[in-house]
């Protein structure tokens, strides 16, 4: 039964529209600041974690300490600093928002990322309930799709490299279908001055575009 | 065609003898294919593939010319031999140092290329080699190593085993298992590399690479071994190189380059293996055979179309499968009466196999490259050390015996007054702290105190042994837990500092001071690092214990200088990471200034140096910490750094009298007996660091002592009573002779106990 994902890859939904369509327009998650000093201070934790957190690695490494001290599960937006921080689990918005601010104190160019997702019905029936229970917007289900968000990091070459910080690892553009295959992707690089094509593993990326990831052969 | 191949063992550190013979049967189903095992508990030989198994008797039992002269008629006969283990493929080299055309393994001077560590032919590739030392290096060398790389380090044997080393006590009891089964001494350490493990694997003949491929791990097991991977084509920065180095080395048959890309995309290269890796059945399964490349190169055949790739990804699962009827199963060993879990020595004896070759290092130089020490290198001893024991050696009482080494004590604080001195600015006063726990010995406390040190104490008690030898409240600094005990021992005059170790203790020091039950000029907190283990400080882990930090601060009275203490062991942490704590430390300074609005004006650091690290590169370490905090903290116009144990191990020996020498032992590898008339109870940090030895015979003559094959037995009647293995003493070594233990000074005096002295 768990084959149902095999069963149900979608290239593109039946009206024609992209994989991505039901999320084009979301925009990245962001963490709202009350503009008071406890959101402040939450920050600050944030940071200084961070860079006792990385002991000698290289800024390039991934903040893997963030899934030791949050879980990933609901949660309910919008969300401060200051309730964030203190939360036990975190969505994947969240988390990613938090991988950014730790990128950035570090130095690192780095960016929102959204992706398409593809898993079983019966894994996005399990989370569908779980959120339901934590009263959370299910948006991101659908289908055997999920819409999921994580941190691009644009190193030397114009190459781009994903960190999925819900499940702390880097991803790879080689796994495109079954389940947890890769199938869009759009980097939010706004203000990043470089232009044109990157390189994620071997495959070209368009920055600030939704693109389906092909189907490996 | 007939294959042999050996290497079945199918445990979960596998061989890769089973994956060859699965690709090979697959491009050449009609090949004969014959395993060569040396246990029947290979159970690899019970894998259907093979036509037909030969199994020899375990290495230890085996006669190896004979075993040879089998080997090299086989291969005369037409028949091709593709080794699988390192150990047989090394033999194999010296018994055919030009190769063979049927032998698929590298000739000896390839193998001498790709020997571990130094992987000396990989010139050309974009790899760095991970920093590694030999065993042969002086016990104190090696504990620096460990120190320098933050204790991340492993401790490899020469062919086979990787132990990850975090003390030196683990480095101790390690050394003594892989030397014991190696049958060598010489190993070596290396440093860790952290990132992602990928390997190349090649088949190659006669010095041309037939095919390559590229495996990054998805999946390990326990001890790091692929378990899943993916197979991509090798990028053309590592091909053309590599092709280049295979024709050099005229390599041929299979090979491996373990290595890990860090976060910096840097690759390090750890092991060069002269065989293909255990997971090369997966690279067939992704349309990569390259077994078939290797025996199609050896003989000139058309090689297989590869099958259609059924996929980029392999991964592994645990089979059943039936026993061969010719090799019905052994028993298991009964478990040694009394004991937990069945005895399993190596089954094919591959140890032995290491101590058949050792023993034979004389004819076959690539052993001896691996295996064989000259001799062990001894620890350099400081000039003041002896001028130190020029002045001892003769005058030394009831042993065992603490002996102070003043010239030596007198240069390490001149030395620190000089580093504050210098590394003092305009807006920076460094100064030093002496810690008094790390030896209260008075003449070490007045030279502290004359060489302008600070004085650090942890209770009343110590507060009132400073003032007693000398210093003024205001030249001491209170901090820990303890500082409550004993208080009627404080001074009514204010102290330098004092620093809380809780929030609890910082409530209770501002009590104390609002009702002039206690007065310091600074009051301030100490921070617990949130990334290590420790019980002292202030926790910062977690928002809420960081705001109640940060609310505690905001209640010091303004009139009350600010100031953070941040003390580490950083001969346990290693320096690199003690500075980054430093650095981390730092920063969480300044947040706390910027969210109380308190400004620190004095900043305590320091704690658990070890003297060479401390003195290697101080005046320019200092000179960085201080543009940090210039940088950072503006308002810090005093620096402490204590220095802890660099300033005190040095100034006092343990001095121990010879008591009984045994005989020398009769079996090889074992370990002289000498009883001495001291103890772990004088020497307790034996299990932590290596000390220095000096002999000293009864006319006075000495000799610094390095590695051998004598253990120095305390007085004890404790088991553990062992203060020194493996020492080499001189042969004519008597009872009444003296042994010195340097670097005594510090907890080896302070937390020395009265033990057995009735």
């Amino acid at each position: 039964m768990f084959l149902d994902t095999v069963k149900h890859i979608a290239i593109e939904k039946g009206t024609g529209a992209p994989i991505y369509a039901p999320w084009s327009q979301f925009p990245h998650t962001l963490i709202a600041h009350h503009g008071a000093a406890c959101c402040d201070r939450a920050e600050h934790w944030l940071e200084g974690m961070d860079i006792s957190q990385l002991s000698e690695a290289s800024v390039y490494s991934g903040p893997r300490w963030l899934l030791e001290h949050f879980e990933w599960g609901p949660l309910t937006h919008p969300i401060h600093w200051c309730e964030a921080v203190r939360r036990k689990s975190l969505d994947c918005g969240a988390l990613a928002a938090m991988t950014l601010r730790c990128f950035h104190i570090r130095g690192v160019d780095a960016y929102p990322a959204q992706i398409v997702q593809e898993y079983s019905q019966s894994a996005l029936l399990h989370w569908e309930r779980k959120w339901q229970d934590e009263e959370s917007s299910t948006h991101w289900l659908q289908d055997n799709l999920i819409y999921h968000e994580c941190v691009a990091m644009i190193t030397a070459n114009k190459t781009v490299k994903v960190w999925d910080s819900s499940s702390g690892w880097w991803l790879s553009p080689n796994s495109r279908r079954g389940y947890g295959g890769i199938r869009a992707l759009r980097i939010h690089t706004p203000d990043y001055a470089e232009k044109g094509i990157m390189t994620w593993e071997n495959m070209p990326v368009k920055l600030n575009e939704w693109q389906v990831i092909p189907v490996a052969e | 065609m007939v294959i042999y191949i050996s290497g079945l063992y199918s445990g979960t550190n596998p061989q890769p003898g089973v994956g060859i013979a699965r690709s090979l049967r697959e491009a050449f189903p009609d090949a004969t294919l014959i395993g060569v095992e040396y246990s029947k508990r290979c159970s690899g030989i019970h894998w259907t593939d093979f036509n037909d198994i030969w199994l020899n008797r375990p290495w230890q039992e085996l006669d190896l010319d004979f075993h040879a002269r089998d080997i090299i008629r086989l291969l005369d006969a037409g028949n091709l031999f593709i080794s699988a283990n390192d150990l047989e493929v090394l033999w194999l080299a010296q018994i055919l140092p030009d190769g063979h055309p049927n032998l698929l393994t590298p000739p000896a001077d390839a193998l001498k290329a790709v020997a571990k560590p130094g992987v000396t032919g990989h010139g050309g590739l974009p790899v760095k080699i991970p920093v590694y030392v030999s065993t042969e290096l002086p016990d104190w060398e090696l504990h620096a190593f460990c120190r320098a790389h933050n204790w991340k380090v492993w401790l490899k044997g020469p062919y086979y085993e990787a132990i990850r080393i975090t003390t030196w006590a683990d480095l101790e009891v390690t050394r003594d298992r892989l030397s014991k089964a190696w049958h060598t001494e010489k190993l070596f350490l290396q440093a860790h590399v952290s990132g992602y493990e990928e390997s190349v694997a090649i088949a190659a003949y006669k010095g041309k690479l037939l095919h390559a491929v590229l495996m990054r791990k998805k999946d390990i097991t326990e001890i790091s071994k692929t378990w899943a991977g993916d197979i991509n084509p090798v990028p053309s920065n590592i091909l053309k190189p590599l092709e280049e180095i295979i024709r050099r080395l005229n390599w041929s048959g299979g090979g491996e380059l373990e290595m890990v890309r860090d976060a910096d995309e840097q690759l390090w290269l750890l092991e060069w293996n002269p065989r293909f890796p255990a997971w090369i059945h997966g690279a067939s399964l992704a349309g990569h055979n390259l077994s078939a490349h290797l025996v199609a190169g050896a003989t000139g055949q058309v090689t297989p179309v590869a099958n259609r790739p059924r996929t980029k990804e392999f991964t592994r699962v645990v089979l059943e499968i039936p026993v061969k009827s010719q090799f019905p199963l052994n028993p298991l060993p009964e478990p040694f009466a009394g004991r937990v879990g069945h005895s399993m020595k190596h089954p094919s004896g591959l140890l032995a196999f290491a101590g058949k070759l050792h023993d034979r290092a004389a004819s076959f130089p690539l052993i001896a490259d691996a295996m064989s020490i000259d001799a062990h290198q001894k620890a350099a001893i400081p000039e003041t050390y002896l001028d130190d024991l020029n002045h001892i050696s003769h005058g030394i009482p009831e042993t065992p015996a603490f002996v102070f080494m003043p010239k030596t004590a007198a240069a390490l604080f001149q030395k620190a007054a000089e580093i504050a001195e210098s590394a003092s600015t305009d807006r920076i006063t460094v100064r030093h702290g002496y810690s008094i726990k790390t030896n209260p010995d008075r003449r070490l406390i007045g030279m502290a105190l004359d060489h302008g040190f600070l004085a650090e104490a942890i209770s009343p008690l110590e507060v009132r042994r400073a003032i007693d030898t000398g210093y003024h409240p205001n030249q001491v600094i209170l901090n820990g837990p303890g500082k409550w005990w004993r208080k009627e021992a404080l001074p009514s005059e204010p102290l330098k500092a004092v620093f809380s170790d809780s929030i609890k203790d910082l409530e209770r020091v501002l009590d104390a001071v609002e009702q002039g039950d206690l007065s310091a000029e600074t009051i301030g907190i100490r921070l617990r690092p949130p990334n290590i283990d420790s019980r002292f400080g202030i926790p910062i882990h977690s928002p809420d214990a960081f705001e109640e930090l940060i609310n505690a601060t905001m209640r010091i009275p303004e009139h009350i200088r600010f100031g953070i203490h941040f003390h580490m062991a950083s001969s346990n942490t290693g320096v690199g990471q003690w500075m980054h704590l430093l650095r981390a430390m730092v920063q969480w300074c300044q947040t706390i200034e910027k969210l109380s609005g308190r400004v620190v004006t004095l900043l305590d650091i320091g704690g658990g140096w070890f003297p060479d690290d401390w003195e290697h590169r101080a005046s320019e370490r200092f000179e960085s910490v201080v543009s940090l905090v210039t940088a950072l903290l503006p308002n810090v116009t005093e620096l402490i750094s204590e220095p802890g144990k660099a300033i005190a191990q040095p100034s006092m020996a343990l001095a121990m009298q010879i008591l009984e020498v045994q005989d020398p032992p009769t079996d090889s590898g074992g370990l002289r007996e000498v009883v001495v008339d001291g103890s772990i109870a004088e020497l307790p940090m034996h299990f932590f660091y290596p000390h220095r030895m000096v002999h000293i015979d009864q006319k006075g003559r000495w000799q610094t002592l390095g590695r051998g094959n004598v253990q120095l037995l305390g007085r004890l009647c404790m088991e553990h009573d062992v203060v020194a293995t493996h020492v080499s003493l001189p042969e004519d070594v008597q009872p009444g002779d003296l042994i010195l233990f340097c670097d005594a000074g510090a907890y080896d005096k302070s937390m020395s106990y009265v033990f057995g002295h009735g």
